[in-house]
């Protein structure tokens, strides 16, 4: 095999040569052509970029092209064939001298350019053509070979070759990019190595039918030449159709709709439980948002749609995210405002059994909701920040200016919270804390004297106060009619880290950080998944009990949920529920987290794009929610799981 | 022929290419140490009989077994057959040194200086570029390629086809020199079977896809004659061929001295000549068969 391979390589070596040297003659001419303030470095990459991205791929098509049809020729069949080996053997020889010729040019390039890649960073879309690269050059010589043989012509060969690696790299190339934008619906790790396979070993095993056809002179029947379509047609057709079921997968993702702006301290400031049996949803393939209840009733909040009908397979199917911010009104209605697009806002009223639109927000300006007993909206204009109590009834919204800074407009804020009742406030001397009657005196620092959110305990309104001693910082509880109580080591705030579950338990966790000196390159590497850090929960009931530290470490290796994506969901009679990963539902013996029952939940398609902070599940008083890769679906406290939606 | 060790066999043989069948269940045998000559028409088969012998084309039907190996597609059976094609080509930005010391990495018996010898008795410059060799000097390459690795099987198509008296005999004395060596089985198919005479053991013909006579050489040497007698007072039939016609005499091939018995005692006209039939003209009464 070795001495047909030179042979070809021998063959060939003109039109190689000519190709080589001029790859080599581009560095001068780069030099030579390169703009003022080029660097000589950038001018040469740019050359061997060029010759990356169309040189080498067209020569590869080239060199395979000839070689393909040469050896479908009669001079190789007189030449060569009467030699001892297989025909296909010989077949095999040219590919291979093609497919070293392909190689060396490329090593070529990448020499020139220092073996490394002339970008600081690459984009998701450039890691994923790079990530090809070598196997879509390998992909091409093969069928580039193969066609020619088997059309004893190298243009039209090469012409079908670039056809058939495009409609394989173009749906699997659009695949890997969305699902590193998007979500992970298909399991491309085993999909991609599986198509190469497909591609090498379908091209080589369609050019041995082929070679039988050809060179043998086997019966070409119609079951070997649809064999050898098919070799050569699998790899597209896979990735066609796994775009297809991606495309059908994507159509049917449900997430969580998220805070448009993230977690904003304001949130804090809320004057009813953050559930009301209901869970905003959207599906970002339709662009459609609607608001769900445990029961399954459904109402659609922005009816998103296609424009190509619901079988169309897009090569990157486009996502539009909906972001929302969502307040429960002193009706017990929910507020939903929602950004159609820069600028341009909706807010609606309403609940499961349905929305009505109260404003159309087009002023140019950015509004958000607030919280407090009674929940308003917030319009940045270019003019001012403007504000509006949410209307009663079916009245319109009253905008009066509030000031012309953030910051007027936050003490704006604080005062209404504050009036409400809804936060309490420290006192000049910077250690009492007061709200309505009550005081408590807090020993140590405070980290800040802004206005501190209430919790809504069992006993009224209660207060978690961190504060500053030698030691470090210690959360303190003040409930009504009680002194101040250090519940926490550590620094826990509602306005920073604290969550409240919609049984009104106010809970926060860390992480432990007592990492051996050996790990700490771990750390540092990007696979670092925080898998040795032992979350610790700290939890105060809605009875105002602050349960001793919690910790989850076992629940996070038995669950394999090591990045942190532990949720608290309920605490009740004794027992815990966590959201681990969005992958399972756990309930754990508060007294004890090892005695832990779990469940699995369905699976969720966690998005690259779309961050939900406490992931795609969310807590009623009854169960959770899931917005699932396929539908909406609810699970009691323990684990019956039905599908709503 | 029976008594000797059987190291061809080729049975029920049939290869069509599209609708037009080539073969259609030839059987062929051939012994140890015999010479077969192939006689057939432009398109009649031999090529294709050849190739499918040498593994380079897929029977449809039938077996083959030569030298212990049947065609698989491997190429393993050509490395014991030594085939001179009929219309030989080579790398020509090869040497005749580099092609033969090329060859001689795929054939583990391959005697280099025989090759080396080869070149020397047929005046085939060593340093000579495969391109540039005449039509003469492609040929004899071919003959040196088929006969250094001393193989027990020699496939010969055409080998003297288009070449000059000279190159012709080359390889004609280079066939005697392998047969001298004893023990080669040689199949020749040529036009010219003639020229052939004196080294062939049997001759068949190839006819309608499969071999319609077998003869051996002595036969045709000893028992065909030619009959000349007036126009239609001999006719055509088993055995008897009209060779020519001039005028109101025919010139006829009778194969088989039982048959030309027959005629006589069937009554031959007054002035009817009867001679041994030269070889040529026996081969080519054979081709009309």
């Amino acid at each position: 095999m070795k001495s047909l391979i030179l042979l070809q390589l021998r063959k060939s070596r003109l039109g190689f040569g000519v190709i080589f040297a001029a790859l080599l003659a581009s560095v001068p001419l780069a030099l030579a052509l390169k703009t003022g303030p080029m660097s000589p470095r950038d001018a040469v990459n740019l050359a061997m970029f060029y010759w990356a991205l169309a040189g080498i791929p067209l020569t590869a098509l080239i060199l395979s092209g000839i070689a393909g049809s040469e050896a479908a020729g009669g001079q190789a069949a007189m030449t060569e064939q009467p030699l001892p080996v297989a025909q296909y053997k010989l077949l095999l020889s040219s590919l291979t001298a093609a497919l070293l010729e392909t190689a060396a040019l490329t090593l070529a390039a990448w020499a020139i350019m220092g073996f490394t890649l002339p970008l600081e960073h690459l984009t998701k879309a450039q890691g994923q053509v790079y990530s090809f690269y070598l196997f879509g050059l390998a992909y091409l010589a093969v069928y580039g070979f193969a066609l020619s043989y088997a059309f004893k012509n190298g243009i039209a060969g090469a012409a079908l070759a670039a056809a058939a690696v495009a409609a394989t790299l173009l749906p699997l190339g659009s695949m890997a990019v969305f699902q590193s934008f998007h979500f992970a619906l298909l399991p491309l790790g085993a999909l991609k190595p599986a198509i190469c396979v497909m591609a090498l070993a379908g091209g080589a095993g369609a050019l041995k039918l082929l070679s039988g056809i050809t060179d043998r002179k086997v019966i070409s029947t119609a079951a070997r030449l649809a064999a050898i379509a098919l070799l050569l047609a699998a790899p597209a057709l896979a990735s066609m159709a796994a775009l297809r079921t991606l495309n059908s997968r994507a159509r049917q993702v449900t997430l969580p709709v998220a805070d448009y702006h993230g977690f904003s301290a304001l949130d804090a400031y809320t004057g009813a439980p953050p559930s009301d049996g209901t869970m905003l949803v959207q599906k970002p393939f339709t662009g459609e948002m609607f608001m769900i209840g445990e029961n399954g009733r459904r109402a659609v909040i922005k009816p998103g749609g296609e424009t190509r009908g619901a079988g169309f397979t897009y090569l990157f199917p486009d996502m539009t995210y909906a972001g929302a911010r969502t307040a429960r009104g002193t009706g017990g209605e929910t507020w939903v405002l929602y950004m159609n697009s820069y600028r341009s806002g909706r807010l609606l009223s309403g609940g499961p059994d349905g929305f009505t639109e109260r404003a159309a927000l087009n002023g140019g300006g950015i509004p958000d909701l607030t919280g407090g007993r009674n929940p308003g909206i917030l319009y940045r204009m270019p003019d001012g920040i403007f504000y509006s109590a949410m209307p009663s009834g079916t009245a319109g919204l009253e905008w009066k200016k509030i000031g012309a800074t953030n910051a007027q407009a936050h003490a704006y804020l604080m005062n209404k919270y504050l009036g409400e009742g809804a936060a309490a406030e420290f006192r000049s001397d910077g250690k009492t804390l007061a709200h309505g009657s009550n005081r408590w005196t807090i020993p140590g620092a405070l980290g800040t004297n802004v206005p501190v959110p209430g919790l809504r305990l069992a006993d009224g309104p209660a207060f978690l106060v961190p504060a500053k001693s030698s030691a470090g910082y210690t959360t303190y509880l003040c409930r009504p009619g009680a002194k101040a109580e250090a519940v926490w080591p550590g620094y826990f705030s509602p306005r920073v880290n604290v969550s409240i579950t919609p049984d009104g338990t106010a809970w926060a966790k860390t992480g432990k950080s007592n990492i051996a000196a050996a790990d700490w390159a771990k750390v540092a590497s990007q696979d670092f998944k925080e898998e040795f850090l032992d979350p610790v929960f700290y939890i105060i009931t809605r009875n105002g009990k602050a349960l001793p530290p919690v910790k989850a470490g076992d629940i996070a290796k038995k669950t394999g949920v090591t990045d942190g994506r532990l949720y608290l969901l309920r605490a009740a009679a004794g027992s815990l529920w966590f959201n681990a990963g969005d992958k399972y539902l756990v309930k754990a013996d508060a007294g004890n987290t090892r005695n832990f029952v779990l469940w699995e939940l369905p699976h969720t398609a966690a998005s690259n794009a779309w961050r939900v902070r406490e992931g795609a599940v969310s807590a009623t008083f009854n169960g959770i929610l899931i917005a699932a890769a396929d539908g909406v679906y609810f699970m009691d406290w323990d684990g019956a799981q039905k599908k709503i939606y | 022929m029976n008594d000797k060790k059987i190291i061809l066999s080729a049975a029920g043989l049939c290869k069509s290419f599209g609708s037009r069948k080539v073969l259609e269940a030839l059987d062929l045998e051939a012994a140890e140490g015999e010479v077969i000559g192939i006689l057939g028409r432009n398109g009649s088969g031999k090529t294709t009989l050849f190739k499918i012998l040498l593994d380079l084309t897929a029977a449809d039907a039938g077996s083959v077994t030569a030298l212990g190996l049947s065609p698989d597609g491997s190429g393993r059976l050509r490395g014991l057959i030594g085939y001179v094609p009929e219309k030989p080509a080579f790398h020509g930005f090869l040497t005749v040194e580099e092609t033969l010391a090329f060859r001689a990495g795929f054939f583990p018996a391959w005697d280099a200086a025989k090759a080396a010898e080869l070149c020397r008795k047929l005046e085939l410059d060593p340093k000579a570029k495969a391109g540039s060799l005449s039509k003469g000097n492609t040929a004899k390459l071919a003959w040196i390629c088929a006969a250094a690795h001393n193989p027990r099987l020699l496939l010969l198509d055409e080998p003297t086809s288009g070449l000059d008296y000279l190159v012709r005999d080359h390889i004609l004395n280079g066939l005697v020199h392998e047969l001298a060596e004893g023990g080669r089985t040689i199949i020749i198919s040529n036009h010219r079977m003639g020229e052939m005479g004196g080294l062939l053991d049997r001759v068949c013909v190839l006819g309608d896809g499969r071999i319609a006579a077998d003869h051996s050489a002595d036969y045709i040497k000893t028992e065909t004659f030619r009959v000349c007698a007036r126009a239609g007072t001999v006719p055509p039939g088993p055995g008897v061929k009209e060779i020519s016609r001039a005028g109101s005499v025919a010139e006829l091939a009778v194969f088989g001295r039982d048959r030309l018995e027959a005629l006589k005692a069937g009554g031959l006209p007054d002035g009817t000549e009867i001679t041994p039939l030269e070889l040529d003209a026996a081969f080519k009464a054979l081709l009309g068969d």
